[in-house]
């Protein structure tokens, strides 16, 4: 097939700030505003931006779990706005802790995609698990008794055993540990290798991004600010808002990173 | 006199399948208006360093050791005199800002209530909070005293914690994770006030961190936390130039760059401070261990310019 | 340590208030139509550890018989509030807009009449009896529920468990019924064994003024009624059933503060 896996085209979102007084409910606010790109199959898309720059909402309007105001999310050749989950896409959240539900076992949490074919159930959940590194034993387990790196493990899991083609992973790794994150985007990227996944990788930390994905869009303010391959926007940013991600990323030598720090002091960065 | 000496420092917190071990015999210093890192994984035991600090450590835990706050020992003194300490010696600078603030109290009256405790009449303390908040950014003519925490972002309700902080005159600052949970542009602003303000101010800085590359912005000198055990300390250009221990050396390694480099992972797992292993800590998970190191712990040994590792078999300079 | 006295303590009353039930359902020691006026107002003696009533009807097996009826229709009444009031808290809370006003004010309403006026309307509309009283207790119940339920499945809604459970396919229902009901179960079953105490409390009273159980049922409310002209004659004749009310009452409730130690959602804070 030659058509892009996902079209996105000029989705937007408005929320009205609720008023202690029904029906007088102050002016909408658009917190995503006419954002659009396609995405290949089997192409690993960053998104970056800080919080309230509209990044989740995207994410959020894309998988059907809010319906968007106005724009239209083309999958796979249909038009799925609006529709919860469509088959082929998956989601992966950012904190392991409040996307696990937590009275319920990993095998249940694992399975929960998969349509009722019971037999091959079982062994889907089990193979699933070894997948991502963990032992199918901790199928019996409940979420609170693993840590951090593992629950994440755990919600990948579920979020590949129906074999998508699209995953968006909406800052998978930023509830984690430097050295737990460096496992999982490891894990991660084997995965799509594996099976030829499409990623939407969310995250406000460009380094996250960097590494893994081939195109880049930065968002802010609910707007598309500047998109392009990744190569090209690290190393020639358009615009303001993306060199001041890229400053937020400190280096790793001490002089320089502290040099990077005088940076943050003159000239203060907005919302901070 | 030094701020801050801590010497031998152990914390046992009782459990029923016997007590855990989280803080192994922890030896560390800081000068007046010096800065030190504490760099960890979640479990090594940092979060659990800085409240012992405080004298904040749950209750029912066994501490032994020493820790001397300007000259005086902290250990076994008591709350009622650990709560005049953190009066004027120290005050902590926590992760979620959420959490430490209280949601239905005005910023003004939350920054004023420790001049107001040491004794300041009210307008006394407002003005002195007024004054803390423009030092961290929120100049009282945009941000009013009496804002609520809600009414402000991620970022700025952090700048209030720290003017909150600030307000008591510390002489040490303990910040743990100060910015894990803001935007990166946000942390690097929060990064920079808080490396300006202990500068400024003559304040001791002690930061708790999973990330090196903050250690690497903030402190003129980092402890490395692993498994409650300082694996390996020293003046922060001396230890990042070596990244000695097999530990800090992964750690440096996990973290993606921009270039695309990093990004390497740790294999396996920290050690359980419920079931520790005889020996160095990370001999299980550590490419150069050999019998030794898994039968016993390695002691640190400081080098002639300060830098001290706990291995048999560090990395050399440029290895 | 006071708290899990109070679960015990709590439990062991409401067990022994159950099995009183049960036993007083199959077995008493006397009939309790067995009218003989000659024996009554009888002080207790070891014939009759509770003493007779004012028509001579043993005190004991009137007790007994009247559990059963007080727990079932407190049983009934809080089995329908909560029947009807946590489907709709939930609807209120996962639908929002519309059906979540509607069914908040519907619940004001209701919370608005007392329960003994509706007993009465009831009452007088239709006859009293027992079916009177669990409609007019669950009619209070309703809205309790209701409202706890929808505060209870409020914050969950937008969870990532409950959003994730959307993405493995399921509907809003399939949502409700595996994510949420579950996480918030716990502190409705608390809720349930506090509306019970109220609830018994409530049949005693219906019972009392004559809207609840009828002759020739059992019943403490009814037993208390009936036999206040009698107190200063024979006052062991309230001092039993107003004991057994307040045991009861007493027992749920504590039942209900134990479990809510108990049941506390710990697995939330896991770290």
């Amino acid at each position: 097939m030659t058509g892009p896996l996902l079209r996105i085209e000029g989705l937007t979102k408005r929320y009205r700030p609720p008023s202690p007084l029904p029906f007088l409910n102050g002016p909408p606010r658009t917190v995503l505003d006419a954002a659009s790109f396609t995405l290949a199959p089997g192409e690993a898309l960053g998104i970056v931006g800080g919080s309230g720059s509209g990044k989740s909402t995207l994410a959020l309007c894309g998988v059907g779990l809010l319906r968007p105001d106005a724009g239209r999310v083309v999958f796979a050749g249909r038009d799925v706005t609006g529709e919860r989950a469509p088959p082929g896409m998956q989601m992966v959240f950012q904190d392991p802790k409040a996307s696990l539900d937590p009275r319920r076992r990993i095998a249940a949490i694992v399975g929960e995609p998969l349509r009722p074919a019971k037999g091959e159930r079982e062994g889907l959940v089990a193979e699933a698990l070894g997948e991502v590194g963990l032992d199918p034993a901790v199928g019996g387990r409940l979420p609170h008794e693993l840590s951090g790196g593992q629950r994440q493990r755990v919600a990948i899991a579920r979020a590949l055993v129906a074999r998508p083609r699209l995953v968006w992973l909406d800052e998978p790794v930023s509830a984690l540990d430097v050295s737990v994150q460096a496992q999982v985007l490891a894990l991660l990227w084997s995965l799509r290798e594996r099976h030829g996944l499409a990623y939407i990788l969310i995250s406000h930390d460009l380094a996250v991004v960097a590494r893994t994905t081939e195109r880049l869009v930065v968002m802010e303010g609910g707007r598309i600010v500047e998109a392009g391959t990744t190569a090209e926007v690290l190393a020639r940013p358009c615009h303001p808002y993306t060199q001041t991600l890229l400053d937020a990323v400190l280096p790793f030598d001490p002089k320089a990173a502290k040099a990077r720090l005088e940076r943050f002091r003159r000239d203060r960065p907005r919302g901070a | 006199m030094s701020l801050l000496e801590v010497r031998g420092l152990r914390l046992d917190l009782p459990a029923p399948s016997g007590a855990i071990r989280v803080l192994r015999g922890v030896d560390l210093s800081i000068e007046p208006g010096g800065s030190l890192a504490v760099v960890g994984e979640s479990g090594a035991g940092k979060s659990m360093l800085a409240l012992t600090l405080l004298g904040l450590q749950p209750e029912g835990a066994d501490v032994r050791g020493s820790i001397r706050l300007l000259g005086r020992e902290c250990v076994g003194i008591g709350d009622r005199a650990m709560r005049r300490m953190r009066g004027g010696g120290i005050a902590m600078v926590f992760q979620e800002p959420q959490g430490a603030l209280n949601p239905v109290m005005t910023i003004g009256r939350q920054v004023a209530e420790g001049p107001r405790r040491r004794g300041l009449g009210r307008g006394a303390a407002r003005a002195l909070a007024g004054e803390a908040l423009a030092r961290v950014g929120l100049d009282p003519a945009r941000y009013p005293l009496d804002l609520y925490p809600h009414q402000l972002s991620g970022g700025q309700r952090q700048r209030v914690m720290i003017a909150l902080c600030l307000a008591m005159r510390p002489k040490l600052l303990v910040a743990d994770e100060p910015t894990t949970a803001l935007d990166a542009t946000v942390q690097a602003g929060v990064l920079a006030l808080l490396r300006d303000l202990a500068e400024g101010e003559g304040m001791g800085l002690l930061l708790v961190t999973h990330d090196l590359a903050v250690a690497a912005a903030m402190t003129e000198r980092v402890a490395v936390l692993y498994a409650g055990h300082i694996v390996e300390t020293g003046p922060t250009a001396a230890v990042f130039a070596r990244l000695a221990h097999p530990y800090t050396r992964a750690l440096a390694a996990a973290r993606p760059g921009l270039d695309g480099g990093g990004g390497v992972p740790i294999g396996g797992r920290m050690p359980s401070p419920r079931n520790v292993p005889p020996g160095c800590p990370f001999a299980p998970r550590c490419p150069r261990a050999d019998d030794r190191c898994r039968a016993e712990m390695p002691p640190l040994a400081a080098g002639a310019d300060g830098h001290a590792v706990a291995c048999f078999h560090p990395h050399g300079r440029g290895t | 340590m006071a708290r899990r006295l109070a679960f015990w303590l709590g439990g062991g009353l409401t067990s022994a208030l159950v099995l009183t039930a049960l036993l007083g359902a199959v077995w008493t020691p006397y009939p309790i139509d067995a009218v003989a006026v000659v024996e009554r107002l009888q002080a207790p003696s070891p014939l009759h550890p509770f003493g007779t009533d004012q028509l001579g009807r043993d005190m004991l097996s009137l007790l007994m018989a009247g559990a059963g009826t007080s727990l079932l229709v407190a049983a009934a009444a809080v089995a329908a509030g909560a029947g009807f009031g946590v489907p709709l808290g939930l609807l209120a809370a996962f639908r929002g807009g519309v059906a979540d006003e509607a069914v908040m004010r519907l619940s004001d309403l209701a919370l608005a009449f007392p329960a003994l006026l509706t007993a009465a309307m009831i009452a007088a509309t239709y006859g009293p009896g027992v079916l009177d009283a669990v409609v007019a207790i669950a009619i209070f119940n309703v809205p309790v529920f209701a409202r706890l339920a929808r505060s209870l499945a409020l914050p969950l809604t937008g969870r990532a468990f409950v959003q994730a459970g959307y993405l493995a396919g399921k509907d809003a229902l399939g949502v409700v019924v595996v994510h949420v009901l579950p996480n918030v179960a716990s502190l409705l079953v608390v809720q349930a064994a506090i509306q019970l105490a109220f609830a018994l409390l409530a049949e005693a009273s219906l019972s009392y003024l004559g809207l609840g159980v009828q002759p020739p049922g059992a019943s403490w409310g009814r037993m208390l009624g009936e036999a206040q002209t009698y107190m200063r004659l024979a006052p062991h004749v309230v001092l039993f059933p107003g004991l057994a009310i307040v045991l009861a009452v007493m027992g749920l409730n504590l039942l209900g503060d134990g479990l809510r130690d108990r049941l506390d959602p710990r697995l939330w804070e896991g770290s």
